[in-house]
């Protein structure tokens, strides 16, 4: 038999003297008229469903658009795809035209003028969505972040669903069944949106909740990824199933092997699906940490409250001070940083120790007194974004350690959610303790001082933790600072920021948000809601140890970022909070306001004064905030507001969660998978930190009234002898006990 | 009735209708282990909300699978045979009725198999098959 060999000039030539006709036969024909017309008209779809949330205005005038068109016009161009290349099968004209023109040549010809007919719809989109977005975000536009989320979310759904039904259809040459597989793909892989699986969806990427004023270029990351991911994947598989196109009457196995005899198409399409598999598994953006182990006997459910202070057990090391030198590239999202870490070993031996860091830093060099250690990374990836370094110390009585490393930090992978609190971009940096100077497993002293370096471009207005930051140094669009404070690093936000003062309080107070928001925010009022919620803080427990060279900023941050929190004198939460429309609608403004308000009392509970019981773990600082927060929301809306927003709204989740089916009958908990048991967890973590544990305070308030409670609170603020406030320490105050409350508690109060 | 057996077994004894029925079942899978195992309304699993949510959620690839089946009595090959099919001394309307009663029927299967999916699950897995 004359063996094949893939006739490569003939066929070039074959393919670039059929496909115009192909073009021009599509572009004839009513359904590629339609397609484009629904592609011109999908982000109006995206617009009216709302189909990336309404947080934001470039949540609902720029994503949303996006991904909605991106699901309707693929859809479009899927049913497009499947009908035009089983039009030869349906009118029975196969065999004859596969004696003109190759099958093989003839399916790359017409996927080849679907894609291009696809990027035309996607072009059409891309202009409705242009006019849709200057019409809605007025100045908040941005041509790069527009032009972004075109390249990313919109158009690249139009030819991978043309891939996808090409490869189906070709596969099956069932119009039918592929229709029936890409709908239940798309359908199955919805839920990844809501979990944040980056990855999972191959038509539109999620898209997390867009910010207004500082920028998106880290979701653009992770969806760039994504879809050069399913560009080689698409691809492959397309390639694949080309292969199985029917010749000479064989079915889709024969054929394959038939043309499995031109080396280069199953050579591409195994490189391809091969390459895009290698780029799943090497995905750079989150980390591999498991979910948390679920512990029905725990009552966090397994998980630990973000406390403000670790309980620390008496250590032979102690930090002494930290000095960091911290460079950004914020154009490739790199940070590098060296930390000297000068510590006291009072054991005169030989101590172990574990440097815990963000997943996506690589520890290069670790040097005591100037000697290097030898050291470990575990590589353990463990909730929530940790990894460990293991070394040991030497027994010298005082050692500097400078521990030099470097990378892009990483999201944490077991949340199920998108939880972006630390970025590096061009427009906005947003960098946590942990990642200025990494945690060691030592006792911090209680007089520890950090000193730091930071090095941004000129034009991120930088807003830190700690004493007003210094310029060093301005050169080649670089801005060095120098920044100094109590505790063991920096929390630092940097980006087009505006600060104003926020009057009408003791103590020196600024609150920073990004500048494109500024007229927004005053028309808000939103000096009014921080003023109120600082001086209510300050009458009912006292003020906050700041000062001229130590103010309060409460900082604006980027709308990627969940709620919020707090760090030495820094509050920060999401741009989320302080839209209009949350804050002006009477029952959602209870959540936005709530978390405006409920970041700022962290400065007294969680900062000022650490609340931590290893006995009863639900008792966090969340608990004493929250009901604080309650006490203010009674006082500016009423106590039928209050009652309605807060106290009822805790005692139906604990309700609920003590009334689920998995707490009755914990037997089953082992039937469900680890994800599954993990997102149980997070549910009886949040209720027991976030309901259960301010309802137990509101009971006390029940038992011994207003007045009584505000002076236990007060007391327990002062008392700075007590390293932390503990359950039995509120109790002790409050002269109640556990049964009284309890019983209080049985009564439905 | 042999005429409604005969479109039954067009519809239903066809590899077109195994793929699609092993999709339904498949799709029931995942939205069992991923939405429903937790229970809906802190309910059980296998409460009647959870069975009627994962019935909802199976109900737009049911009805997917609906216009399917219809369009196979509209498909070129049927199309084809309708000259000989209205040569035959047979009813029009009894033979449409016939087919559309198989298309139910089919239908009607692939809702009762991702149903029995459910119970058959919730038997291994909890020890129940009734709902509580």
């Amino acid at each position: 038999m004359k063996r094949f060999s893939f006739p490569w000039p003939a066929s070039v030539s074959a393919f670039v003297r059929l496909f115009p006709s192909a073009l021009a036969r599509l572009l004839r024909g009513r359904g590629a008229r339609l397609a484009l017309c629904a592609a011109a008209l999908s982000p109006l779809f995206g617009l009216a469903v709302h189909s990336a949330g309404t947080e934001t205005d470039a949540a609902l005038y720029l994503a949303s658009p996006a991904v909605g068109g991106a699901l309707a016009g693929g859809l479009a161009f899927a049913l497009l795809a499947l009908r035009i290349l089983g039009h030869e099968q349906r009118s029975g004209m196969e065999a004859l035209a596969g004696s003109a023109v190759s099958p093989l040549l003839m399916g790359c010809v017409r996927t080849a003028a679907l894609l291009l007919l696809s990027l035309l719809g996607g072009m059409a989109a891309s202009l409705t969505l242009l006019l849709l977005a200057l019409r809605g975000l007025g100045s908040l536009f941005s041509l790069r972040e527009y032009a972004c989320t075109c390249a990313l979310f919109l158009l690249p759904a139009f030819p991978f669903a043309v891939l996808a039904a090409s490869a189906l259809m070709q596969l099956t040459r069932r119009g039918g069944l592929a229709l029936f597989a890409l709908a239940a793909v798309t359908m199955a892989s919805y839920p990844a949106q809501e979990t944040g699986a980056y990855l999972a969806c191959f038509l539109v990427p999620p898209p997390s909740v867009f910010s207004s004023a500082l920028g998106n270029a880290t979701v653009f990351r992770l969806a760039a990824y994504s879809r050069f991911m399913w560009l080689a994947l698409l691809l492959g598989a397309w390639l694949l199933s080309l292969m199985t196109v029917r010749e000479h009457g064989l079915g889709p196995v024969r054929s394959l092997l038939l043309h499995s005899r031109f080396p280069a198409l199953p050579a591409c399409a195994a490189g391809l699906l091969l390459f895009g598999a290698l780029v799943l598994r090497a995905q750079p953006y989150m980390d591999h940490a498991a979910p948390p182990e679920l512990d029905l006997s725990s009552e966090t459910g397994g998980s630990y409250a973000f406390s403000y202070g670790e309980a620390e057990e008496a250590q032979p090391v102690t930090l002494l001070s930290t000095s960091s030198e911290v460079t950004l590239e914020p154009s490739l999202g790199l940070l590098s940083s060296r930390v000297v870490y000068r510590l006291q070993n009072e054991s005169g031996e030989e101590q172990p120790l574990t440097l815990s860091l963000n997943p996506g830093y690589t520890v290069d060099a670790v040097t005591a007194n100037g000697v290097p250690l030898p050291f470990a990374d575990l590589q353990n990836d463990y909730y929530v974004g940790l990894k460990d370094v293991r070394l040991t110390l030497p027994a010298d009585k005082t050692v500097e350690l400078a521990v030099s490393y470097h990378g892009s930090p990483k999201l944490p992978g077991g949340t199920g959610l998108l939880f972006i609190y630390q970025e590096i971009t061009p427009t906005y940096v947003a960098l946590m303790t942990g990642d200025t100077a990494p945690s060691l497993s030592v006792q911090t002293a209680e007089d520890c001082r950090f000193t730091a370096r930071v090095t941004l471009p000129e034009s991120m207005a930088l807003v830190s933790s700690g004493e007003t930051p210094k310029t060093l140094e301005l050169s080649g669009g670089l801005a060095t600072y120098t920044l100094s404070g109590a505790g063991r690093g920096p929390l630092l936000f940097a980006g087009d920021y505006m600060t104003l003062p926020v009057e009408g309080v003791s103590f020196p107070a600024s609150f920073s948000f990004g500048r494109a928001l500024g007229r927004l925010l005053a028309e808000i009022d939103i000096q009014s809601l921080l003023r109120d919620t600082l001086s209510f803080c300050e009458a009912m427990l006292g003020p906050l140890p700041y000062g001229e060279q130590n103010p309060l900023h409460v900082v604006m941050t980027s709308a990627h970022m969940m709620g919020g929190g707090a760090s030495q004198n820094v509050s920060f939460m999401g741009e989320t909070c302080f839209t209009s429309a949350n804050l002006a609608n009477a029952v959602k403004g209870a959540t936005d306001a709530e978390v405006i308000a409920h970041e700022l009392i962290h400065q007294w509970w969680g900062i000022a004064r650490y609340v931590l019981d290893e006995e009863h773990p639900a008792f966090t600082a969340e608990a004493l905030t929250s009901y604080t927060t309650y006490r203010l929301m009674r006082e500016l809306h009423g106590e039928a507001y209050a009652r309605e927003h807060y106290v009822d709204v805790w005692q139906e989740q604990v309700r609920e969660l003590d009334s689920s089916f998995y707490m009755q009958n914990p037997q089953y908990v082992d039937a469900l998978p680890a994800d599954a048991q993990a997102a149980l967890g997070a549910t009886i973590f949040d209720t027991n930190v976030y309901a259960r544990a301010p309802l137990s305070i509101y009971c006390a308030e029940q038992l011994i009234g207003t007045q009584a409670l505000d002076a236990a609170l007060r007391a327990l603020f002062e008392d700075t002898a007590q390293p932390f406030v503990t359950w039995q320490g509120f109790l002790d105050a409050c002269g109640i006990t556990q049964a009284q409350l309890d019983a209080l508690a049985g009564k439905g109060v | 009735m042999t005429v409604f057996f005969i479109e039954l077994r067009r519809l239903a004894a066809h590899r077109l209708y195994a793929a699609l029925l092993a999709l339904v079942l498949l799709y029931g899978r995942h939205v069992m282990h991923t939405r429903i195992i937790l229970g809906i309304g802190g309910t059980a699993p296998f409460s009647a909300l959870s069975f009627g949510t994962y019935l909802l959620n199976l109900l737009p690839l049911l009805a997917l699978l609906a216009v399917l089946l219809a369009a196979q009595f509209l498909s070129p090959s049927a199309r084809a045979l309708r000259a000989l099919t209205q040569a035959a001394p047979y009813p029009p309307a009894r033979l449409r009725a016939a087919r559309g009663l198989a298309a139910a029927c089919a239908l009607l299967f692939a809702a009762l198999a991702s149903a029995a999916y459910a119970l058959v699950f919730y038997a291994i897995t909890f020890g129940r098959i009734f709902f509580s």
